[in-house]
């Protein structure tokens, strides 16, 4: 049912069951929120988003309150501007006054808005909280002293993800966030996913860098310096850079990084094409032995900590193929005493927890010394006071020097099932079309399906707890040959720790930029990579 | 036969039974029957003790006594209460009957004399008997005259936990209609003409609540009773629940009934051991009698009733934070709409109400809307219970009809001395206000206008009475710091707010450290901090909590500002209460160095060698006035 309401005295047409703040944010007001995550019911707990109802001067909610026949709202009466800003007044009274200290700065909702309600002094009496952290997690560092309890953190763990890792413990003044027995994230069931990171309004939840730590390493460290790329990360920054070519920003990316002073830069994408490479292998066999069970394949380390520790009966099907960086990390590091100091830059702080699991270490040192974030990256180049377009353009190292353009796809939604779909038909067959059947494609879960020696098969591509939740009897009866398994919604491009952006659909624009570079490049299967081509001989030759 | 026949044949055939007649029964019996009142304020003030002694009494003196335990009449003043029934004589009531005295009282009545007069209460006047002499009637006495006692019986003398028992006060007899004789529908209009509205605090239309989860088709419907009373100054509903465990199941059946609920929950406080206990008795014997269960008596409607226990938690008595709290989470409470009636417990249509709307129910079925639209005012009909306690001299539970005034009730409370020295009252708990003497006049009815501080809004029916010795400043940081601890945390306005307002009016009933300009000015922007958060609060908060939490600042403020700016001005609370405002420092003209007030200070404040004059470290004085009373020269001032 259609009907008009009248907002800021203008008519505006809205359904019913709409809530206000939907309909506000879709005739472009802006309205003060902390709490609100679009998709999640709405909480109501930080009130920012009150507005006027002109008949009755009740204040009302508006992420929560439906539409009804004849309202009559004002989004900015004084009353309302009052309320919002004594609400964020309260909230200032206690908090760290540590800004300038803090890593989300600029990009903390509650300072954007108290800078918009023009709050410039502590109104109301309050000691700051005093500070509180837990440092468990190799990725992940909770501040709760910044802590604003708007509760996204425990909504998303709970709603979104079904895991519960955190929630609100204690009463009134006393009331924290929290893990199980406030032991710390590494001892709780969280899978180091990182999509608190992404929720935060604050710096309460933020990750750990290891920047200083590389600068440091940098300058005293005798070893060979070798830093890995993910692709998503170079498509971030040259979206962020506006560079329109992907392979003219990882040149860039490459000449700074050089400058900065690391031996040898590479993409992450030889580690991609083994990972395809070995599934293909692994699925070929798999469809030899006439085996149903579905496959399957994931290089997400909260996709693989999810499924061992929640959904058990899912393990065994898990192809234990090690992850494109742990990939690289042996091959780079073949001895136990070598002389090469790893870094690898990925948007995900799953791999940092990844790094330091005990089957990816030697002798209790991480394969990979050091893993940073995009964000972390793009700080190493501010600290270096790197511009881009970078001057100087370099060719990365060899292999990565003979990239396709499957290295950059795999990173994209569906990118592990199309690049393997490819490499499954090119070794059997030499051909593949460029683009797949999709049957279905829903917001989280896409299923394709494709020919291999006249025989049909079905796989699909999942994002997400929940859609992975719904599809577990499918999986177990075998439906699929494989089926792809990434935690991110929008899998690697949109990153939890990619840079920093307001913009919501920058994912889409990722994608486009890797899509253009892959309808370009004729090298688009991991095979057609000579270096794959290599590691096969060498792979037979030990065989 | 079975209790399941003698409930049958009781409700459907309406056979007069003997066991019916129980009530008179023990009264009439011709050995001596001992009523012990025993409820939880009973067993605080001793009654256990009281019982075990006059069982021992029974046992040396090897008499024929009965002891019935029932439930207590409300009176707190007078616990431990003892009723003694002997043949021939009326019913008297001893008060105050402590176990040390019992061997001598009970040496005296049991011998037709009367005991000491401090333990007389009242008689119960039955022209059967030979009274008692001088001894009063119980419905003589002015506390039991101001009440109207509908949904509490004045006096109870037969066991609360005998369903029989309560057969023979017409008991189950409302939900025998509705099973019988009336549609869900029909029971829900006559709960809409009754007028009935929610005690809990919100006082929305019973029946109209109803009648919208019954036109819900989403099946199955909850029936909820809130019996998670966590207001700090009332303890109505424990009191019904301890006294007739039986009329609030009665109610529930009835309103589960009406809205096609198959299931009814009681959430009760886990603190409540005994009416609790009283509670599981009372929902078994209604099992074997066939009252609960499936089918009952042939009907083909289904209802079972089950007890949980809550944590004590003040917000678990809003009604999405108790369903939360049911269901198995964190009790916080969820914006509103959907209503509970729409969208409640496990997300199906779920009615939540209070203890005492459920205890209205039984007889507005069995009697008629119109009877009880007899008590009460327009658009306040019926009784509500108050929990009555501070500086009164008879503190209770009382039954008083709306429409009232608090003058009234404050009479029949206080002894007239104590009346006039009322400094304020204070209705509504934690979610209530400050009442002014100057509106004393005014009658206890329900408001619906949405400015409650401008109105007596009684919330859950506490009543507390402050007179000159309360500092209103105190009582406001008492009550905030209850929401303090209280809040759920949830929403900004009321977790943060309260806290704030706290830490207001802590400042404010504190000498400053020291006398900087910054602290002064904050300092006299108290009050007006203390306005603008609480309007703030009042407007945006989540929950009833939130938004009736500042209330007690703002009617404080406005019948009291003078006591807050002398706190903040002059740095004196009159009343004496924020100690924290005074300074103690010696005189050293006056001060002979005898060393007496070193020895008495708790805090090893007071320094200096003997003879010479002493000197009292600030940082470490406590405020607890010893060496003021301790110093024979004067030399201690206090500031």
């Amino acid at each position: 049912m259609e009907f008009t309401i009248t907002i800021n005295n203008k008519k505006i047409k809205v359904s019913n069951n709409e809530k206000i703040l939907d309909v506000l944010r879709r005739i472009g007001i802006n309205i003060p929120t902390l709490c609100n995550v679009p998709g999640l019911s709405p909480t109501g707990a930080c009130r920012l988003c009150v507005v006027e109802l002109n008949d009755t001067n009740e204040l009302v909610p508006s992420c929560s309150t439906p539409v009804r026949v004849g309202m009559n709202i004002s989004t900015h009466s004084n009353k309302v501007i009052n309320a919002r800003r004594v609400i964020v007044n309260l909230l200032l009274s206690n908090h760290p006054d540590n800004c300038l200290y803090c890593d989300k700065r600029s990009y903390c909702e509650l300072h954007q808005i108290a800078e918009n309600l023009n709050i410039t002094d502590r109104s109301f009496p309050g000691e700051p909280k005093k500070s509180k952290s837990d440092r468990s997690s190799p990725g992940i560092l909770r501040e709760m002293s910044k802590c604003i309890l708007c509760g996204r953190c425990v909504r998303i763990c709970e709603e979104m993800l079904g895991i519960s890792a955190i929630d609100i413990v204690n009463r009134g003044k006393n009331i924290e966030i929290e893990t199980i027995f406030k032991k710390g994230l590494f001892y709780s069931n969280c899978i180091h996913c990182g999509l608190c990171i992404k929720y935060c309004p604050t710096g309460a939840i933020i990750e750990k860098s290891y920047v200083q730590n590389l600068i440091d390493k940098l300058n005293n460290s005798e070893k060979e310096k070798v830093i890995v790329i993910s692709n998503s990360t170079i498509a971030d920054i040259s979206n962020f850079y506006g560079i329109k070519k992907f392979t003219d920003c990882r040149n860039n990316i490459v000449g700074a990084l050089k400058d900065i002073g690391f031996d040898k830069v590479f993409t992450l994408s030889p580690g991609n094409e083994i990972f395809i490479y070995e599934n293909a292998v692994k699925i070929l066999n798999h469809i030899k032995d006439k085996s149903n069970n579905t496959l399957i394949v994931t290089d997400c380390p909260a996709a693989k900590k999810y499924v061992k520790s929640e959904l058990s009966e899912l393990s065994p099907l898990l192809t234990s193929i090690p992850s494109p960086q742990q990939i690289l990390a042996k091959f780079f590091k073949k001895s136990d005493d070598s002389n090469v100091f790893m870094t690898v830059v990925t948007p995900c702080v799953a791999n940092k927890y990844e790094a330091v699991q005990s089957s990816n270490t030697t002798k209790g040192v991480p394969d990979i010394d050091i893993v940073i974030s995009s964000n972390e990256l793009l700080k190493l180049f501010n600290t270096y006071g790197i511009e881009f377009p970078y001057s100087r353009k370099q060719i990365p190292d060899n292999p990565s020097n003979s990239d396709t353009s499957a290295g950059p796809l795999f990173e994209t939604k569906g990118g592990i099932s199309e690049t393997l779909i490819r490499e499954l038909l090119y070794q059997n067959q030499k051909s593949y079309p460029k683009k797949l059947f999709e049957i279905k494609n829903d917001k989280n879960f896409i299923e394709f399906s494709f020919v291999l020696n006249n025989q049909q098969f079905k796989i699909a591509s999942i994002h997400g707890i929940s859609s992975l939740k719904e599809k577990v009897e499918d999986i177990l009866s075998g439906k699929y040959l494989f089926v792809e398994l990434r935690l991110c919604e929008n899998a690697c491009i949109d990153g939890c720790v990619q840079l920093r952006d307001d913009d919501p659909d920058k994912f889409k624009k990722i994608k486009k930029l890797i899509l253009d570079y892959d309808e370009t490049n004729n090298s688009d299967t991991a095979s057609k990579n000579p270096f794959i081509k290599a590691y096969k001989n060498n792979n037979l030759k030990q065989k | 036969m079975t209790l399941k026949d003698i409930t049958y044949n009781y409700l459907f055939k309406s056979t007069e039974l003997f066991e019916l007649n129980k009530l008179n029964r023990d009264v009439n019996l011709d050995i001596p029957v001992v009523f012990a009142f025993r409820s939880t304020c009973s067993i605080i003030a001793g009654i256990d003790d009281t019982i075990s002694y006059i069982e021992k009494y029974i046992n040396e003196n090897s008499i024929n006594i009965k002891i019935v335990e029932t439930s207590c009449p409300g009176l707190c003043s007078f616990d431990p209460v003892i009723g003694v029934k002997i043949p021939g004589r009326t019913l008297i009531l001893l008060k105050n009957l402590y176990y040390y005295e019992v061997f001598s009282v009970f040496d005296s009545i049991l011998n037709h004399f009367l005991p000491d007069t401090k333990f007389l209460l009242a008689q119960i006047y039955d022209q059967k008997y030979n009274s008692w002499p001088e001894v009063p009637d119980f419905f003589s006495l002015k506390q039991v005259k101001i009440q109207k006692r509908n949904i509490l019986e004045p006096i109870k003398t037969y066991s609360p936990i005998s369903i029989t028992d309560y057969f023979a006060k017409n008991g189950f007899k409302g939900f025998a209609k509705v099973l019988t004789k009336l549609t869900p529908s029909e029971v829900c209009s006559i709960i809409e003409n009754s007028e009935l509205k929610g005690r809990g605090g919100g006082g929305f239309f019973t029946g109209k609540k109803w009648r919208k989860a019954l036109e819900n088709n989403n099946n199955p419907k909850y029936f909820i009773c809130n019996a998670d009373e966590s207001d700090p100054g009332s303890v109505a509903g424990r009191i019904l629940i301890e006294t007739d465990p039986f009329k609030l199941i009665e109610g529930m059946l009835i309103g589960a009934y009406a809205i096609n609920a198959s299931k009814a929950i009681i959430y009760v406080r886990n603190t409540y051991k005994l009416a609790i206990e009283r509670l599981k008795k009372a929902i078994e014997q209604t099992k074997s009698a066939g009252l609960s269960g499936d089918d009952i008596f042939g009907s083909g409607i289904n209802l079972s009733i089950e007890i949980v226990t809550g944590p004590v938690a003040y917000v678990c008595g809003e009604e999405t934070a108790l369903i939360s709290s049911l269901e198995g989470s964190r009790g916080m409470p969820k914006p509103k709409p959907p209503y509970p009636s729409d969208k409640g417990f496990l997300e199906k249509p779920t009615i939540v109400n209070n203890v005492e709307t459920i205890f209205n129910i039984p007889s507005i079925i069995l009697y008629g809307a119109e009877s009880f639209k007899q008590t009460g005012i327009k658009e306040s009909f019926g009784t509500k219970l108050f929990t009555i306690s501070g500086k009164v001299d008879y503190p209770g539970v009382y039954e008083i009809e709306l429409g009232t005034s608090i003058a009234d009730v404050l009479s029949a409370v206080c002894d007239d001395e104590s009346v006039n020295s009322i400094k304020a009252v204070h209705i509504g708990g934690p979610s209530g206000g400050f009442i002014h003497p100057d509106k004393f006049y005014e009658k206890l009815v329900f408001n619906d206008s949405k400015n409650k501080s401008n109105d007596i809004w009684f919330g859950a029916g506490s009543f507390v009475v402050l007179n000159k010795s309360n500092c209103i400043v105190d009582v406001c940081k008492y009550f905030l710091d209850f929401d303090v601890n209280e809040s759920c945390g949830k929403c900004i306005p009321c977790r943060e707010g309260t806290r704030v307002l706290y830490d207001i009016l802590k400042r404010i009933s504190e000498r400053p450290p020291t006398n900087s300009k910054h602290e002064t000015l904050q300092r006299f922007k108290g009050v007006t901090q203390l306005e603008e958060i609480a309007v703030v609060m009042q407007e945006t908060s989540l929950c009833g909590l939130g938004q009736n939490a500042p209330i007690t600042i703002i009617t404080g403020l406005k019948y009291f500002r003078d006591e807050f700016e002398e706190h903040i001005y002059e740095k004196k609370c009159d009343a004496g209460v924020c100690r924290d405002l005074k300074l103690y420092n010696i005189n050293i003209d006056n001060c002979v160095g005898c060393g007496l007030c070193v020895k008495r200070c708790p805090a090893d404040a007071i320094i200096g060698s003997l003879h010479t004059a002493h000197f009292i470290v600030q940082e470490r004085c406590i405020k607890c006035g010893n060496c003021f009373k301790a110093c024979k020269f004067n030399a201690v001032n206090i500031i």
